[in-house]
C-alpha cells in the first residue's frame, strides 16, 4: 500500500467519521445531575478530597500500648531480683501458707503445727539456695551477715502477721461458738531465745509460767489461760478422739466426759452419742489448730524483735571497736546498723498497732 | 478578570472564568458548564464506548467528579481539555470493567490479540434510525472493532475535533504519538468500512 493510497483511505475513514450525527444527551441529564450532586453532598462527601485517616499514628499508638501492656504483663512480673527483701517475701509468703495437707478429719495436731517454723527456716535455706546453712538452735544476730538472715525473716514476720491477724479473728470466733477457751500456746522447756518454741514436744500446757519469759505473746496467753483447762487433754485422750497437746475448757470438756465415762450405758444411742461428741471434738480441734499456728507465729515474731536488739547491739559495739582506717567495713556497718534500727522502729510501730486486739 | 458581572455568570463567559465563579462558589457558573458540555461529553463517551447508558453514567460521573474536585483545576490548560481528561479516564476504566464483567463476548483475532465485539446495543439502533441507522451503524462497529488506544484519538480528533495539542493534553501523550496512533487507528478503520462505500 502506497503512501497515498494509505493517506486517502485515512482520510475517507475520517470523513466517515466526521459525518456521523452528534449524540445529545438525554433531556432529564441536568435534574439527574443535580439529584445525584446533592445526594453526595448530603452524605457530606460532596466537598474537598476523600477524609484523611492518620493510619500511621493509629498503628504506632497501638504497638506503643501493647507493648506497655505486655511489658507489665509478662516480663515486669517474671523479674525476681537475686537478693533483697523481695526473696524474703517470696520466700516467707510460701511458709506462710501451711503445705502439711490436713488430715482426713481435719484434726491436725498441734505437734504438727509446731514444726511449722522449723520448716519455715529449711525453706528459707532452699530459697537462699548456696549461701551458708543456719543451725536451727543456734543464737542469731552473732555476726553482721546474720542481718541479711534476719532480714528476710523480719519481712516474713510481717506477712506472717497479716495472715495471723486474720487466723486469730477466725480462731476467736471459732472459740466463741464451740467453747474453746484461748490457751497459752505451748513453748518447749529450755528453748533458746530466737528459736521457735516446738509445741509438739511440750506436754500441753505443764509449766505455763516457766516457758512464759521466752515469748512476750505465751505470757500474755497464760495469764489467759483458764486453770482447769490443764486437766483436759488427758480425757480427751482417754476417749481416742483429740491429739496431745490440746486443751479445752469447762464446757467441752464435760461434752468429752459424758462421752467417755459412760461404759455402762450400752446400745446404738450411746454409740450415737459417742460419735457425734467425737466429731465435735474434731472440729473444736481444727479451730484450736489454727489458734496454735497463730500463736506459735506470734511467739516468732517476738523472738525476731530480740534477735533484731542483740543485732543492733553487736552492731554498735563493732563500730565502735572498729578502726577509723577500715572505712569500707565501717560503712557497711553503719549501714546494717541503719537498716536494724529501721527494722527495730517498724517492728515497735507493728506491736504498737496490734496492742489494741 | 470577571469585568461587570463578577457575581452573575452568563453564557458568553469563557470555561475558565466560570469555572473560576464556581471555585468561589458559584453553582449556577457550574450549571453554565454542564450546558455547555453535556452533549460534547455524551457523544465522546458513545463513540469511545459503543452505549449510550454507559456513555451517559460517564458524562455524569465526569461533572460530578468536577464538581468534587473543583478546587483541583488549575487555570494552566483548558477547561475542555481537563473535563475530556477526566471523561477519557472513566470511559477507559469503564470499558476495563465491562471486559471485566462480561459474561460472554464474541472474540475475533486482530494482529493486536483479542478484539471483543459487543453485541448491538438497542438504544443506538433505536437513536440512529431517524439518521440513516445502518450505516452509523457499521461505522460504530467499526469503531468498536479498533484497539481503544486508537479509538481514544481518533474520536478525539475525528469526532471531536480536538487539536493536536488538546489530545496531547488529554491523553499526556507527545504529538509525535498521537499522529502514530491517529494514523493506525484510521487505517484499521478504513479497513473495516472499505465496503461501505459500496454498499451505499
Amino acid at each position: 500500500m502506497s503512501t497515498e493510497e494509505h493517506s486517502g483511505h485515512t482520510g475517507e475513514g475520517s470523513k466517515h467519521l466526521k459525518g456521523l450525527p452528534k449524540i445529545q444527551a438525554s433531556p432529564d441529564f441536568e435534574a439527574r445531575l443535580q439529584r445525584r450532586i446533592a445526594e453526595e453532598v448530603k452524605a457530606g462527601t460532596g466537598s474537598g478530597s476523600p477524609r484523611w485517616i492518620p493510619a500511621l499514628a493509629y498503628s504506632a499508638a497501638t504497638v506503643v500500648v501493647l507493648s506497655i501492656i505486655s511489658y507489665y504483663a509478662f516480663f515486669r512480673s517474671g523479674v525476681v531480683p537475686a537478693s533483697g527483701p523481695i526473696v524474703a517475701e517470696e520466700t516467707l509468703r510460701n511458709n506462710a501458707t501451711p503445705s502439711a495437707p490436713a488430715s482426713p478429719d481435719h484434726t491436725e495436731p498441734l505437734h504438727s503445727l509446731a514444726k511449722l517454723e522449723d520448716r519455715n527456716v529449711v525453706q528459707d535455706k532452699d530459697v537462699r539456695g548456696k549461701k551458708e546453712p543456719v543451725e536451727n538452735n543456734e543464737p542469731r544476730g552473732t555476726s553482721p551477715m546474720a542481718g541479711r538472715i534476719d532480714k528476710q525473716q523480719e519481712s516474713g514476720g510481717k506477712a506472717a502477721a497479716a495472715k495471723n491477724d486474720r487466723i486469730k479473728d477466725e480462731a476467736e470466733i471459732a472459740g466463741r461458738e464451740e467453747g474453746i477457751a484461748e490457751v497459752p500456746a505451748p513453748v518447749k522447756e529450755g528453748s533458746k531465745i530466737g528459736k521457735p518454741a516446738n509445741i509438739a514436744a511440750a506436754p500441753s500446757t505443764e509449766k505455763p509460767a516457766e516457758a512464759a519469759p521466752l515469748s512476750l505473746l505465751s505470757v500474755e496467753s497464760a495469764a489467759s489461760a483458764p486453770d482447769s483447762a490443764t486437766t483436759a487433754p488427758s480425757v480427751a485422750h482417754s476417749a481416742g478422739a483429740v491429739p496431745p497437746g490440746v486443751m479445752y475448757n469447762s464446757k467441752a470438756r464435760s461434752s468429752v466426759q459424758s462421752a467417755a465415762a459412760a461404759p455402762e450405758s450400752t446400745g446404738a444411742d450411746l454409740v450415737a452419742e459417742s460419735e457425734s461428741a467425737a466429731k465435735k471434738e474434731a472440729e473444736k480441734i481444727k479451730a484450736w489448730s489454727a489458734l496454735g499456728e497463730t500463736m506459735s507465729l506470734k511467739t516468732s515474731a517476738s523472738e525476731k524483735q530480740i534477735s533484731i536488739d542483740r543485732q543492733l547491739e553487736l552492731v554498735t559495739h563493732q563500730i565502735d571497736s572498729l578502726a577509723v582506717k577500715d572505712s569500707v567495713k565501717l560503712d557497711s556497718l553503719r549501714r546494717l546498723q541503719r537498716y536494724l534500727q529501721r527494722q527495730k522502729y517498724l517492728q515497735t510501730q507493728q506491736q504498737k498497732i496490734r496492742k489494741p486486739d | 478578570m470577571h469585568s461587570g458581572t463578577e457575581n452573575r455568570p452568563t453564557a458568553v463567559q469563557s470555561d475558565e472564568e466560570l469555572i473560576a465563579l464556581f471555585q468561589d462558589g458559584d453553582e449556577a457558573a457550574f450549571s453554565i458548564l454542564v450546558g455547555r458540555y453535556k452533549d460534547a461529553l455524551v457523544n465522546f463517551a458513545f463513540r469511545f464506548l459503543g452505549d449510550y447508558d454507559e456513555a451517559d453514567d460517564v458524562a455524569q460521573e465526569t461533572f460530578v467528579r468536577v464538581y468534587r474536585n473543583k478546587l483541583a483545576y488549575r487555570p494552566v490548560a483548558k477547561f475542555s481539555t481537563w473535563l475530556y481528561t477526566i471523561a477519557s479516564n472513566l470511559s477507559k476504566t469503564a470499558l476495563r470493567r465491562r471486559k471485566r464483567s462480561m459474561f460472554f463476548s464474541l472474540t475475533r483475532k486482530t494482529d493486536e490479540g483479542e478484539t471483543s465485539v459487543d453485541i448491538p446495543d438497542m438504544t443506538y439502533a433505536a437513536d440512529a434510525r431517524a439518521e440513516t441507522a445502518l450505516k452509523q451503524g457499521i461505522i460504530q462497529d467499526a469503531l468498536n472493532a479498533i484497539p481503544a488506544k486508537y479509538r481514544e484519538v481518533v474520536v478525539l480528533c475525528d469526532v471531536q475535533e480536538l487539536t493536536y495539542e488538546e489530545i496531547c493534553e488529554i491523553t499526556r501523550l507527545n504529538i509525535g504519538t498521537v499522529k502514530s496512533r491517529l494514523n493506525r487507528g484510521r487505517a484499521r478503520l478504513q479497513e473495516l468500512l472499505k465496503d461501505l462505500k459500496e454498499d451505499f
